[in-house]
């Protein structure tokens, strides 16, 4: 069964939830958005993947969430929240600075790959482009590795285009769990104060 | 029985056993120590792929071993590198006895080693990126043990996977460019994202600010392993890379590059750990210099071949074990801040573990009699032919390095603040104070005479260094 008429929604998802993830304070909403722009990125990995294959984006990617939710419930540490309105129009800015190099991007990436779709393009670079943003703006650990999982999720819909082997797959999905592992073990030692 | 058994996964698999028994340090390491001298023993005497008798039992290792379509390839062009590399391993767990790092050191170095190993042996190459991005996680909870030092451990993480994904995409473009190398669009590219994701991953200017960081916080011990071992090992994979692709081989702006970033790498290096403060940050410096000075070695590798890079990794090794053990082992100590001016009047309690990180700074910046002179001087004289400007930066940036250890001497000899004395002195500082410190005496002792040896009688060691570009097809001839 053809998926190619969700490509629009799943780009949609993945689009959204990007700028959900930068801009929100609640660690439980971004947690979600986490888990819904998995469904979306296994979507767009599955247009050049087996689907039983790209599933196991969406295995690895709701595990690690929930491995980064247990540590982050458990953590004493204060919210990050942006302050309004300098911090939240800058991100904004650079939220549509990051689009607008996308929207460049995608036409040469496109041409370079022909096998790569445009939805799957946009949705791999917007990724990146704003998992980089993330990891740029975030002091503490949690938002760090939020960005750094959306980077490697940004990167595997690019990659999934050029590579299919299993070995990759599962591969990449024990990074991904082992950067929330590793993240959890840094934010279960985080003190109250902030990060050592 | 395979080379890569015996020299991956038996370390692999002994390793994760050992992590079960950490609770007893003591053991694991003796065991670590144990089998890290058996493994470089076993490179020495044992030939790859050649039928050995030993009594009436007859064996072969082989080169290969195969698993879900892949293989590790350990031919017998690898022995001279592998007894290298467990020599050093035996030298750094042995230094961990001084250096008290966290219990889980000597199951973490093993399995490390054992994973390096597999990124250079694997085929397809690719795997090696996910190789090193597992290595550096192995790491995290021996690098920010009790939540110190996170900042920088996640910023590492962060420019390891970044990189990685560099090196994994490049990868699938490299074998493009190779089938079609007269498309200057496609080698551009390709070279443009493997440059960018060797940055990142062996800490390069302008992707360097982690690794003072993760010295600041980390343990000491064994960060400075882990960027001892992980830029070494990429360096060699780059090496691969350029020995495999004949386009690279023959890319001038390859070369170009590589002086202009390990000129830059050496003078920021340098500068920086001259003008620091902080004694943990310099060693995080100096290991930005010997970055560069290993892209410096492969830039002019047309002139003087590869051995002079392999030659730069024994002082290096050396020196580096030797400070970090010695740094390490100050921080434990009572009452002593890591800065200037929290050393400032201890050169007379401290002695010994000064003079090694004393001895270590001056072998690093190239002092004559010890073990970094003679092949800095090879290297700077061979730069200053085609290069006068390059090496006048090497110079600069390791005046920067010896200007880092007079201000160590500057600080450690003069006047002592006076004592606070509303804290009293323990009876443990006390006891520890009168007790002889046998272990530093004996580490310092052998450190520092080793470090003279190869310093005076680098000869002894050139045969070694002159075999090691043999697992290289093209670039060791």
């Amino acid at each position: 069964m053809s998926l190619a008429f969700l490509s629009l929604p799943a780009l949609a998802v993945v689009l959204v939830s990007s700028v959900f993830i930068l801009g929100s304070s609640s660690w439980r909403l971004r947690l979600i958005a986490l888990g819904l722009q998995y469904i979306a990125v296994t979507l767009l990995v599955s247009f050049s993947w087996p689907l039983p294959l790209a599933a196991v984006k969406l295995v690895a990617g709701w595990m690690a969430g929930g491995v980064l939710g247990i540590s982050r419930g458990r953590s004493r540490m204060p919210l990050e929240q942006a302050r309004w309105p300098a911090e939240w129009m800058f991100r904004l800015l650079a939220t549509v600075l990051v689009f607008l190099a996308v929207a460049s991007l995608v036409p040469q990436v496109v041409a370079a790959l022909p096998q790569m779709s445009v939805m799957q393009a946009w949705g791999g670079l917007s990724l990146v482009g704003m998992g980089l943003l993330s990891l740029g703006f975030s002091q503490r650990t949690f938002a760090s590795l939020l960005g750094l999982l959306t980077f490697l999720s940004g990167f595997e819909i690019l990659y999934a285009v050029v590579e299919e082997s299993t070995l990759v797959a599962g591969l990449l999905a024990f990074v991904n769990l082992g950067i929330a592992l590793s993240g959890s073990y840094l934010m279960d030692q985080e003190t109250e104060e902030g990060t050592a | 029985m395979s080379a890569p058994v015996l020299w991956i996964l038996i370390p692999a698999g002994v390793g994760l056993v050992l992590a079960l028994f950490s609770g007893s340090p003591r053991f694991t390491f003796t065991f670590a120590l144990v089998l890290a001298f058996l493994l470089a023993w076993a490179a020495l005497l044992l030939p790859i792929d050649q039928p050995l008798a030993v009594g009436g039992f007859a064996f072969k290792l082989t080169p290969t071993f195969f698993f879900l379509g892949r293989s590790l390839d350990l031919t017998v062009s690898d022995q001279p590198l592998l007894l290298g590399v467990w020599g050093l391993v035996f030298l750094w767990l042995a230094g961990g006895l001084f250096a008290q790092p966290p219990r889980l050191f000597a199951p973490a170095v093993l399995v490390a080693v054992a994973l390096l190993t597999a990124a250079l042996a694997v085929t397809p190459f690719l795997y090696a990126a996910l190789l090193f991005e597992l290595t550096a996680m192995l790491f995290v909870p021996l690098l920010a043990p009790q939540g110190r030092g996170s900042r920088g451990v996640l910023r590492m993480l962060a420019f390891m996977t970044i990189g990685m994904t560099f090196i994994l995409f490049v990868g699938w473009m490299l074998e493009g460019a190779a089938a079609s190398p007269g498309i200057p669009v496609l080698t551009l590219r390709a070279g443009v994202l493997l440059g960018l994701g060797f940055a990142f991953l062996m800490a390069v200017f302008p992707f360097h600010s982690w690794v003072p960081m993760l010295m600041e916080g980390a343990d000491l011990y064994s960060a400075a392993f882990l960027l001892f071992m992980l830029p070494g090992a990429v360096a060699l994979f780059g090496l691969e890379l350029v020995d495999r692709f004949v386009w690279l081989r023959q890319s001038p702006t390859l070369f170009t590059l590589l002086l202009a970033g390990g000129a830059i790498m050496v003078l920021v290096g340098g500068l920086l750990a001259g003008l620091e403060r902080r004694l943990d940050r310099q060693l995080g410096f100096a290991i930005l210099l010997e970055t560069g000075m290993s892209m410096l070695a492969v830039a002019v590798l047309q002139s003087t071949g590869l051995a002079l890079f392999f030659a730069l990794l024994l002082p290096r090794g050396i020196s580096l074990l030797v400070w970090a053990a010695s740094l390490a082992n100050l921080s434990q100590q009572p009452r002593v801040d890591l800065s200037l001016a929290g050393v400032k009047g201890l050169a007379g309690r401290y002695a010994l573990r000064f003079a090694a990180i004393l001895m270590a700074i001056f072998s690093l910046a190239g002092l004559p009699l010890l073990s970094g002179f003679p092949f800095r001087m090879l290297l700077i004289q061979n730069l200053a032919v085609d290069s006068p400007w390059v090496a006048g930066a090497v110079l600069l940036g390791n005046f920067g390095l010896m200007a880092s250890g007079l201000r160590i001497i500057a600080s450690i000899v003069s006047e002592a603040p006076r004592p606070d004395l509303s804290v009293a002195v323990t009876g443990d500082e006390l006891e520890r104070a009168r007790t002889p410190d046998f272990p530093a005496w004996l580490f310092i002792s052998v450190a520092g005479a080793g470090s003279l040896v190869v310093g005076l009688f680098p000869q002894w060691f050139w045969p070694l260094f002159d075999r090691l570009p043999a697992i290289f097809t093209q670039l060791g001839h």
